[in-house]
């Protein structure tokens, strides 16, 4: 988490759009790549590399929606920022319903696209942590054993220890070594924090 | 005789006189076998001589000269035996005269009916139970080439030959059989007419009724066959023509009743024909004739007279009305007796109809052209008034034009304008009137007047075929002030279009201005960030200043060009100009081209370089094309076909001027609105005002061309307008 930069793709058959953009996204110190085509942007993207996609939405071949939508296909779940011409309005909010984050009317004010751009870094490197996070839950709970995921399971529900021992059929005693055990195993720090994870793995 | 007596007693009386008859009897008998040439006779001669000869040598045995007259009863025997020669002698003579006499007359008979047989002009002959000729004529030795002789004796069929002697073997078979027969035979003579004979068989039969041959008399009746089949044919043909002619035939009688007439007339009135025999004509009721003609028809027939072409009309049984036209003539025996007429009747119904039709369509375009809101005259060939309608006759406001068929052309124009009618264009009207005489007439050019009541009229002419001339005169009043109005609704209506064109095409230059403007923008705000954090290098700086400076000019370009539709060529609009079509498609897809790339649509415009320049305003055309091919944009723009080909085709035709067709690949004309598209507000676009169709058609409409909107079949829709050539006009 972090240890990869992310980039902003710029796609946009107007060479000048699309390489404005790049000098403009580099101005405020964020690596850019710009495209002439949804192609060759395509070709060249590594899905682990995180960072947000800046397409131009009337493109030949392939238009910025198409181009969102191949994306989604493949289950990339790259923030994309559609700049559209005056008037598009419709055809936004055709895009819009299938799921394409923003929208940006060109020509755009460069401190709100900037600000777009940040938020959908951040918003991507926070999903890709929330992947990251998932991953290493379910690994750890993975370690644990069957009496302790039982346990895991009734405590956050917010149970006692004394309500778990008496549904275990076990001595309060043993659901405390039990339940340290989750704690540890899990690496929580608080129990509110188990509860966090739990909703993750259970 | 007694030995004693010879040489000495007197010569005896009776036997001398027998000796006489006895010689008398030779000199008989000589003289017969003279005249009849009868060696046989000789005989006699000799008998009768050595008789005598015996009497002679007795006498001058016994007898001395002297007579004696005594009786001797010796000398009696001989003297009746020399009677009997003689008698004898004559008798036989006799009967050899009659014997000959009778032969001589046989023979001539005979003679008589050969020659009788030979002058018939008939071939005659007598065949025998074998079939043999006994007895043919001369007429024989024609008609075979062969002498008689070798006919008669032969066979008929050797004499005949087979196909003759199987020709007339009925009649041979029958007459043989014991019955007469008469019938034709054809005789074919190789290199010669053939001959047609009248052949009679009749049996020879004898007393006991048997057969012993017959007679054949045979006449050549060629010439009576030919006038016989000459007769016929003719009768034929006269049969013939009646059967084929639409006419029939008939014949009266004395007292005018029908006696004749031909089948053919109840295929006309459905009344057989014979029901018509002896009837009296015009008394059988159904006819429709009109009672001073016929009264008329009547008196000439009582004189006697011929007549032609009298015309009546009759209900056929099926009630319908058949018109008829008879002729006939009056007929005389040799001896002048009038023994009825003769005649043909036709009928005429089809014509009489159809002369009725067209004289009831002639009174219906007489009619229209009388009702038309135009002056209408027709002049013949020689400038003389055939007809003219209400307007016209009205047309000069004083009451009417005495316009009459027949009137020249030069004296009616006179007297309108002596009437003052055609108002103060005396040198106009003299110069159309020159042109007109001379046959220099324009067609389609209309000359325009003001008449003298303020009113404007266009005169057209036009020369027919066979050299008549049409004078049109039309009241262009309205239109005139309509025009006067019309330029400016016309301009309004432009302006409709070019503000509903610009509301949509704004969207359009949005898109073409925000590139260079975000472009612009982002480079400068870039160059800031990198001024204000201080981390610009220079070199970065100069390429990044001349982009912003490509950009700002490409942002002016778009913008020359909106200025080039606002205001293009410093032209003022709707004025008519000969315009290259190809300027104005060039100009559209400059207008469209971003628009074009935008949807992917491939643009293919095709004019030939060659075209003729079309006469209107281009600023109108470049709208009316912009506005075809925005639609053809939008309407690709929803459709899911994968190719999306926009084609302009532009062509000249001889008869239509410039066509010009704008084809796409879209989804065709909605059903909803096909039949109104022409009609303003009719539209299926949410950001259109519809007008753009309805306001085009006016203009093209306004050029003197057409517009009109068809599905291309694959290719989706396809609207064409014609326009006319500069040329032309």
């Amino acid at each position: 988490m972090g240890e990869r930069k992310s980039i902003v793709f710029i796609v946009d058959d107007d060479v000048a759009v699309s390489e404005s953009i790049k000098w403009l996204v580099e101005s405020v110190g964020l690596a850019a790549r710009s495209y002439g085509s949804g192609r060759a942007f395509l070709a060249g993207y590594e899905p682990s590399q995180p960072g947000c996609l800046v397409t131009d939405m009337r493109m030949p071949e392939m238009s910025g929606l198409e181009l969102q939508e191949r994306l989604s296909r493949r289950g990339v779940d790259l923030p994309v920022i559609v700049m559209t011409a005056y008037g598009d309005v419709t055809t936004a909010v055709r895009a819009m319903k299938k799921g394409a984050v923003d929208f940006v009317e060109k020509p755009f004010n460069e401190q709100n696209m900037l600000d777009l751009i940040h938020d959908c870094l951040k918003a991507d490197i926070e999903r890709r942590g929330r992947d990251v996070e998932r991953g290493r839950v379910r690994v750890q709970f993975g370690r644990l054993s069957a009496r302790e995921r039982e346990v895991m399971r009734l405590i956050v529900d917010g149970k006692s220890n004394k309500e778990v021992a008496r549904l275990l059929d076990i001595v309060p005693k043993t659901v405390e070594t039990h339940r340290s055990q989750v704690m540890d195993k899990m690496a929580a720090a608080t129990f509110a924090d188990l509860v966090r994870m739990a909703h993750t793995c259970l | 005789m007694q030995p004693g007596v010879i040489g000495e007693a007197p010569m005896s009386a009776v036997l001398l006189a027998s000796i006489l008859l006895r010689l008398c009897g030779v000199i008989a008998a000589v003289v017969l076998l003279k005249r009849q040439r009868d060696w046989r006779l000789g005989f006699l001669v000799v008998l009768i001589a050595l008789m005598a000869t015996r009497q002679i040598l007795t006498m001058s045995h016994h007898f001395g000269l002297g007579i004696s007259f005594d009786a001797n009863l010796d000398e009696l025997p001989g003297l009746i035996v020399s009677v009997l020669t003689l008698m004898s002698v004559f008798y036989i003579g006799r009967t050899l005269d009659d014997q000959k006499r009778a032969g001589s007359a046989f023979r001539s008979g005979q003679e008589f009916m050969r020659r009788l047989i030979d002058a018939l002009p008939a071939h005659v002959s007598y065949v025998n139970a074998k079939q043999q000729y006994q007895l043919v004529n001369k007429q024989y030795e024609k008609t075979f080439s062969r002498p008689r002789a070798q006919i008669e004796g032969r066979h008929v069929r050797d004499v005949m030959g087979p196909e003759l002697y199987a020709a007339a073997r009925d009649g041979i078979d029958g007459a043989l059989s014991g019955r007469t027969v008469r019938m034709d035979l054809n005789l074919k003579r190789p290199g010669r007419e053939d001959l047609v004979l009248d052949a009679s068989y009749v049996p020879d039969k004898d007393a006991s009724g048997a057969v012993n041959g017959f007679f054949l008399l045979a006449a050549d009746v060629t010439d009576r066959k030919r006038a016989e089949e000459a007769l016929r044919q003719s009768e034929q043909r006269f049969r013939d023509y009646t059967d084929v002619a639409s006419d029939w035939f008939w014949e009266l009688g004395p007292d005018m009743e029908i006696s004749f007439i031909a089948e053919r007339v109840a295929h006309h009135t459905g009344i057989p024909a014979n029901e018509y025999l002896g009837k009296i004509r015009f008394e059988m009721g159904g006819y429709v004739v009109e009672p001073d003609a016929l009264g008329r028809h009547r008196r000439d027939m009582d004189r006697r007279q011929p007549f032609r072409n009298f015309r009546y009309a009759k209900r056929s049984r099926d009630g319908g009305l058949r018109h008829f036209r008879t002729s006939g003539k009056p007929v005389y025996t040799d001896g002048g007796v009038f023994i009825g007429y003769r005649g043909v009747t036709s009928d005429i119904t089809h014509e009489v109809e159809t002369e009725s039709r067209r004289r009831q369509a002639e009174q219906r375009l007489l009619h229209a052209i009388d009702v038309l809101p135009v002056a209408f005259t027709l002049y013949d060939s020689d400038d003389r008034l055939v007809t003219c309608n209400r307007v016209y006759r009205q047309s000069h406001g004083s009451g009417e034009v005495p316009a009459e068929a027949g009137m020249p052309f030069k004296d009616l124009v006179d007297a309108y304008v002596a009437a003052g009618g055609l108002g103060d264009n005396e040198k106009i009207v003299e110069d159309w009137r020159t042109a007109r005489l001379n046959r220099r007439i324009k067609p389609e050019q209309g000359q325009q007047y003001r008449l003298g009541n303020g009113r404007w009229v266009e005169i057209s002419d036009y020369i027919l075929d066979d050299d008549s001339v049409i004078t049109i005169g039309l009241d262009i009043t309205k239109r005139r002030t309509a025009e006067e109005k019309g330029s400016v609704h016309e301009s309004e209506l432009t302006q409709v279009l070019r503000r509903s064109t610009m509301g949509e095409m704004a969207a359009m230059l949005a898109h073409e201005l925000n590139q260079p403007l975000t472009a612009m923008l982002n480079y400068s705000s870039g160059a800031i960030h990198r001024l204000k954090s201080d981390r610009l290098d220079r070199g970065e700086l100069l390429p990044v200043l001349q982009e912003i400076h490509n950009q700002a000019e490409r942002a002016e370009d778009v913008l020359k060009r909106v200025a080039a539709f606002l205001r293009p060529h410093g032209r003022h609009d709707g004025v008519c100009g000969r315009t290259r079509v190809t300027d104005v498609v060039e100009a559209v897809s400059v207008m469209a081209g971003a628009e074009l790339r935008a949807k992917q649509i491939e643009f293919k415009p095709s004019v030939p370089p060659d075209l003729p320049p079309i006469m209107a305003s281009r600023i109108e055309m470049e709208q009316v094309l912009l506005n075809i091919v925005r639609n053809a944009i939008e309407a690709m723009q929803d459709s899911a076909n994968g190719e999306r080909v926009l084609k302009v085709n532009a062509a000249c035709d001889r008869d239509d001027g410039i066509r010009i067709d704008v084809i796409d690949s879209g989804p065709g004309l909605d059903p909803s609105i096909a039949d109104r598209v022409f009609e303003p507000f009719a539209t299926t676009k949410s950001n259109g005002l519809g007008m753009g169709f309805a306001i085009s058609k006016r203009i093209v409409d306004g050029l003197g061309g057409r517009l009109w909107i068809r599905e291309s079949g694959s290719d989706g829709l396809c609207v064409s307008l014609n326009l006319p050539t500069a040329e032309v006009r």
